[in-house]
C-alpha cells in the first residue's frame, strides 16, 4: 500500500522501540505459552527481584482485556501470600506497547488516583522470553456481573452507584492530570513542549505509522481522517500525564460504588490532557438511558461531566482542542480496533484471535463514527 | 447446494454453546468460548448480507473513481473477486485523498457520497438485525 506522507513529527523513542521489535517478532512464529511453563522462570526472577527466596503458585491465565497475556497468580513471601497479575507481551497486540513506560506511569500516579502496584518489569524479555510486567492484582469488577460485554463499551453500570462511581471517575482523571510529572522517573518517555503541537504531532505520527504497518487494505475514512487531523493540529497549552485509554471498563469498582483501580496504562504518555476528555465523551463509550439522554462512560451526561472536570481540576477545556481530540481518538480507535485486529486476526499471533476478528467486526461502527465526527456521514446514525 | 452455510454455524454455535462452554472450569477458557460463539452469532446474522454489501460497495467506489460503466455490468461471479476488486479500487481512493490533500484541496462532494453511504453500511454490517450485538453478552 501507498505509505502515508511523512509528518514533520517522529514518534517518541519507546514507541519506535516496540514497532520495531513487533517488525521483527512479524518474522518469526508465535507459540502459546502453557502457564505451567512460566511459573519457574517467573519465580527466578522475582526471587531476584526481591532478593529473597519466594514461591509462585495457582498461576493461570486471567480473563478479561484485549490486548496482553494475563496471567493471575499468588507468591508466598515470607510466609505470606500475595495476589499478583503478570502481563506478558503477545506475538501481536491490538496495541503494540511498551512494559517500561507502562511500569514508570504506574509509579508515577500512585497517591494521586487508585492504581495497582508495580512490583517488576521486563522491558526487554529477558526473564520470560517476551517483555512482561509484574503488579498487584487488585479485586473488584469492571461492569456489573449480568450483561458483560466483550469490547467494555457502552457499560451500563448500577444506577445506584453511578454517583459514587462518577465522583471517583473524576477525581481520579484531576489527580492524574495533576501529577508533577517533572518531578517523577519517566526516562521511557518523550516530553513534549507547551505552547507547541509537538503533543498532538507525535500522537498523530504513532497511529499513523501503526495504520500504515497494519493496515492490510486502505480505509478511505482513515485516511482523510489523518489528513483532517495533521491539517488541524493544535498546540498544547499544558503537559500532563495522559492515561490514553481512561473509560468505563478499564476500572474496577466494589459493590459501593467506589473505584478500586485504575487501569490498562499502557497507552499512557505526555500530552494535551484534552486527549483524555475527549476520550471520556466519545460516543462510543456512552450510554443510553431509558429517558434518552446519553452518559458518557456511563456516568454522566457530557456537558455535566465537562464541567464538573474543570471545576475541579481549576482550568478551562478549550473546545477546539476538545473537538481535535475527539476526532483524533475516533481516528486512534478506528486504526486499532479496525486496522490492526484484521492483520492480527489473519496473522493468528495472538491469544485471542476470537476477540480480534470480533473486534473488528464491531470496528466498523467505529469507522462510521469517525466519518460523523468529521461530519462527513450527512448525519447517519 | 446444502447444508446452507448457516445450518453448519447454527450447529457449531449450539454446540459450542450447549455441550463445550458448560462444561469448562478454566475462566479465560470460557471467555474465548463465549467470544467464539458471538463471532458465529455474528456470522449467521450478516452472512446473506455480506455478498449485497460489497456489491453496494463496489457500485459506489466504481461510481467515485469515474469507472467505465461496463466495468460492473455483469457482477462478479465470487464474493472472493468482489472483495479483491474493492480492496483494490479502495487503494486508489485513498491515492486520491492524500494527492488532494497535498494540493490543499477539501474532499469533493462524490467523496463525501461515498463516506455518507458507506457508513450507513459500516452500521448496518455492525448491527444487522434488531437485538444483535457483537459486543454483547451470550444469553
Amino acid at each position: 500500500m501507498t505509505a502515508p506522507q511523512p509528518t514533520r513529527f517522529g514518534v517518541e523513542r519507546t514507541i519506535d522501540e516496540c514497532l520495531r521489535a513487533r517488525g521483527e517478532r512479524r518474522k518469526r512464529s508465535y507459540r502459546l505459552t502453557p502457564p505451567a511453563a512460566l511459573a519457574a522462570p517467573l519465580e527466578a526472577w522475582l526471587a531476584d527481584e526481591l532478593g529473597e527466596p519466594v514461591r509462585v503458585d495457582a498461576l493461570e491465565r486471567a480473563p478479561g482485556g484485549a490486548s496482553k497475556e494475563n496471567f493471575f497468580f499468588s507468591l508466598e513471601l515470607r510466609g505470606e501470600r500475595r495476589a499478583l497479575l503478570l502481563r506478558l507481551d503477545p506475538g501481536e497486540s491490538i496495541v503494540e506497547t511498551h512494559r517500561l513506560r507502562e511500569f514508570q506511569v504506574l509509579r508515577a500516579v500512585e497517591g494521586a488516583a487508585p492504581v495497582p502496584r508495580v512490583l517488576a518489569v521486563d522491558p526487554d524479555g529477558k526473564r520470560l522470553e517476551r517483555p512482561s510486567l509484574v503488579m498487584e492484582r487488585v479485586s473488584g469488577r469492571p461492569q456489573p456481573l449480568a450483561g458483560s460485554r466483550t469490547s467494555g463499551v457502552g457499560i451500563a453500570f448500577e444506577p445506584e452507584l453511578r454517583a459514587t462511581l462518577a465522583d471517583d471517575f473524576l477525581a481520579a482523571l484531576v489527580g492524574i492530570h495533576a501529577v508533577d510529572w517533572g518531578a517523577r522517573e519517566l526516562s521511557a518517555f518523550d516530553v513534549p513542549r507547551a505552547g507547541t503541537r509537538e503533543a498532538a504531532g507525535w500522537g498523530l505520527a504513532w497511529w499513523e505509522r501503526v495504520y500504515a504497518e497494519d493496515a492490510v487494505e486502505e480505509q478511505p475514512v482513515i485516511v482523510l481522517a489523518a489528513e483532517w487531523l495533521r491539517a488541524h493540529l493544535p498546540s498544547a497549552e499544558r503537559i500532563a500525564i495522559v492515561h490514553g485509554d481512561y473509560r468505563s471498563g478499564n476500572f474496577l469498582y466494589d459493590d459501593s460504588g467506589r473505584i478500586r483501580a485504575i487501569l490498562d496504562w499502557e497507552l499512557a504518555h505526555l500530552g494535551d490532557p484534552h486527549e483524555d476528555l475527549g476520550w471520556v465523551t466519545n460516543e462510543l463509550f456512552a450510554v443510553r438511558e431509558t429517558s434518552g439522554d446519553r452518559l458518557a462512560c456511563g456516568l454522566l451526561g457530557r456537558e455535566e461531566m465537562l464541567a464538573r472536570y474543570e471545576r475541579a481540576a481549576g482550568w478551562r477545556i478549550d473546545r477546539e482542542r476538545l473537538r481535535f481530540y475527539e476526532i483524533f481518538n475516533n481516528y486512534k480507535l478506528a486504526v486499532c480496533a479496525h486496522t490492526t485486529t484484521l492483520r492480527i486476526a489473519r496473522g493468528q499471533a495472538t491469544h485471542l484471535a476470537a476477540s480480534m476478528a470480533l473486534i473488528h467486526a464491531f470496528a466498523h461502527r467505529y469507522v462510521a463514527e469517525l466519518a460523523r465526527a468529521l461530519e462527513l456521514d450527512g448525519g447517519s446514525a | 447446494m446444502t447444508p446452507e452455510p448457516r445450518d453448519l454455524l447454527r450447529g457449531a454455535r449450539a454446540t459450542l454453546a450447549e455441550v463445550v462452554l458448560p462444561a469448562l472450569s478454566d475462566p479465560f477458557a470460557i471467555e474465548q468460548a463465549k467470544t467464539v460463539v458471538r463471532v458465529l452469532v455474528h456470522l449467521d446474522a450478516v452472512i446473506d448480507d455480506a455478498y449485497a454489501l460489497e456489491w453496494e460497495e463496489a457500485r459506489d467506489l466504481a461510481a467515485l473513481l469515474d469507472e467505465p460503466a461496463s466495468t460492473l455490468a455483469n457482477a462478479p461471479a465470487s464474493y472472493r473477486a468482489l472483495r479483491d476488486a474493492n480492496v483494490e479500487r479502495k487503494r486508489r481512493v485513498a491515492e486520491r485523498i492524500r494527492a488532494a490533500s497535498a494540493a490543499g484541496a477539501a474532499p469533493d462532494a462524490a467523496l463525501a457520497d461515498y463516506v455518507r453511504r458507506q457508513s450507513q453500511r459500516d452500521r448496518r454490517w455492525t448491527s444487522p438485525k434488531p437485538g444483535i450485538d457483537p459486543a454483547g453478552g451470550v444469553a
